[in-house]
């Protein structure tokens, strides 16, 4: 993931979402059924990557590509940037989880890990200036600011926060590290990246520095 | 890696005193990324069937939705029927099966009694593009038949103020406001109970889409 091009490398499937959607628009039957087939899936696989339960991410999954449908006919979308579609879709699929998390919120901490009294917050901090951005406009900041860094800050980051999101434990089993150690590394790691993404024109003018 | 569906997502605050928190905007550019690639990957992750089976459903439903919505469409003024009887002639003019639509909602069949499942249809009636106004106003038609105090569709057929465009939802409302003025106290707490269904219905789409359903007035 992290060594692909920095040209967005999803602009194809993005167009071919773009069109299916103007598909949509227009009625034809068979698009109906491309639309589910394309999104169901990602949608379920994204609302239990972010905690849900199988079974209400397969019963909510369908819910929001309905929902999805229904804004698109109802002009709530509008064709201004190519490959712009699916982000959007990602988008209303992410405040949808949101919605499902403040009535799921939990109450215990797990694992005696204080912060998921907060764990809302944490899944969702959404800083009020970043809303501007569209989800592939910030991915592709932060694919090109790690493709600055070295190759192990490039690995630690990609097995804390991209790809894998591995505990430190595990992170550690793969590097041949201890789990201290690793989460050494991967704060530093995540300094430089912080530095990359503060001089990335896109990022830059939405975080406010310390002078 | 094995994604186990019930572990929390890590979340990322240090408490090593040789680490120090990153800010917000850093950790929600890492995740978001994370997610919208795996979003946006080539391969569709792969589901069960039963998954699969309710997407299919999903989609004949939303399908048969768009074709109610567009013979909505082709309706000149307020057709005096009851919400059932409104819909079924929806799918006759669709030339659609309504089974999809009613399995998705929840309904196994069209009652014969609209305002025992006002709930169920006012939602697919809002998902076909009926407004509340609309919604309600098909309703009380139905309950005022159910009344029997008058009869209240030769009342309706005879109230167009345009015979052009047939009878209005003004038109309507006039002649079930006279009609419901001489309900009894029990049949005006009906008829509330069934409005507050309704307007919930309508009230909890409005909140989630900014608006989107219009017609909740």
């Amino acid at each position: 993931m992290i060594n692909q091009s920095p040209k967005h490398p999803t602009d194809k499937r993005g167009r071919r979402m773009d069109e299916l959607a103007r598909r949509m628009l227009i009625s034809e039957d068979e698009a109906f059924y491309e639309f589910f087939e394309e999104f169901c899936p990602r949608i379920e696989a994204f609302f239990r990557s972010r905690g849900m339960p199988r079974l209400d991410a397969e019963i909510l999954a369908p819910e929001c590509v309905m929902k999805i449908i229904s804004l698109l006919k109802k002009g709530k979308y509008e064709f201004r940037r190519e490959g712009g579609f699916q982000a959007w879709t990602f988008m209303v699929a992410r405040r949808q989880l949101s919605d499902w998390w403040k009535t799921h919120r939990p109450t215990d901490p797990i694992d005696g890990i204080e912060e998921t009294l907060s764990l809302e917050d944490s899944l969702f901090p959404s800083p009020p200036q970043f809303e501007s951005l569209a989800p592939d406009e910030i991915t592709q900041a932060v694919r090109e600011a790690v493709a600055q860094l070295s190759p192990d800050d490039q690995e630690i980051i990609r097995l804390r926060h991209l790809e894998f999101e591995l505990s430190y434990d595990e992170i550690g089993s793969r590097l041949g590290i201890t789990a201290a150690a690793a989460k050494v590394r991967c704060s530093r790691a995540r300094k430089r990246l912080e530095k990359k993404l503060e001089d990335h024109p896109s990022i830059s003018p939405l975080i406010s520095r310390p002078r | 890696m094995n994604r186990n569906e019930t572990k929390w997502p890590n979340n990322y605050p240090d408490d090593n005193e040789e680490t120090s928190p990153s800010p917000p905007w850093l950790i929600h550019c890492l995740r978001l990324a994370a997610d919208y690639t795996r979003f946006t990957a080539d391969a569709a992750p792969p589901t069960t069937e039963a998954f699969r089976e309710r997407c299919r459903n999903a989609a004949e439903a939303a399908l048969t939705l768009e074709k109610l919505r567009a013979a909505r469409e082709r309706v000149i003024g307020f057709p005096p029927l009851s919400l059932a009887g409104f819909i079924t002639e929806l799918a006759s003019m669709a030339k659609a099966s309504l089974n999809p639509a009613l399995a998705w909602f929840g309904i196994a069949e069209l009652p014969s009694r609209s305002t025992d499942n006002a709930t169920d249809l006012a939602r697919l009636a809002m998902n076909i593009g009926l407004s509340f106004r609309e919604t309600f106003a098909h309703l009380r038609i139905e309950f005022a038949s159910q009344s029997g105090s008058e009869p209240i569709y030769s009342l309706l057929a005879r109230g167009a103020t345009n015979d052009a465009d047939g009878v209005s939802v003004e038109d309507c409302e006039e002649i079930l406001s006279r009609v419901e003025s001489k309900f009894t106290a029990q049949q005006w707490k009906e008829l509330r109970r069934i409005e507050d269904e309704v307007r919930a219905v309508y009230e909890s789409v409005e909140e989630y889409n900014d608006g989107l359903f219009g017609g909740a007035n």
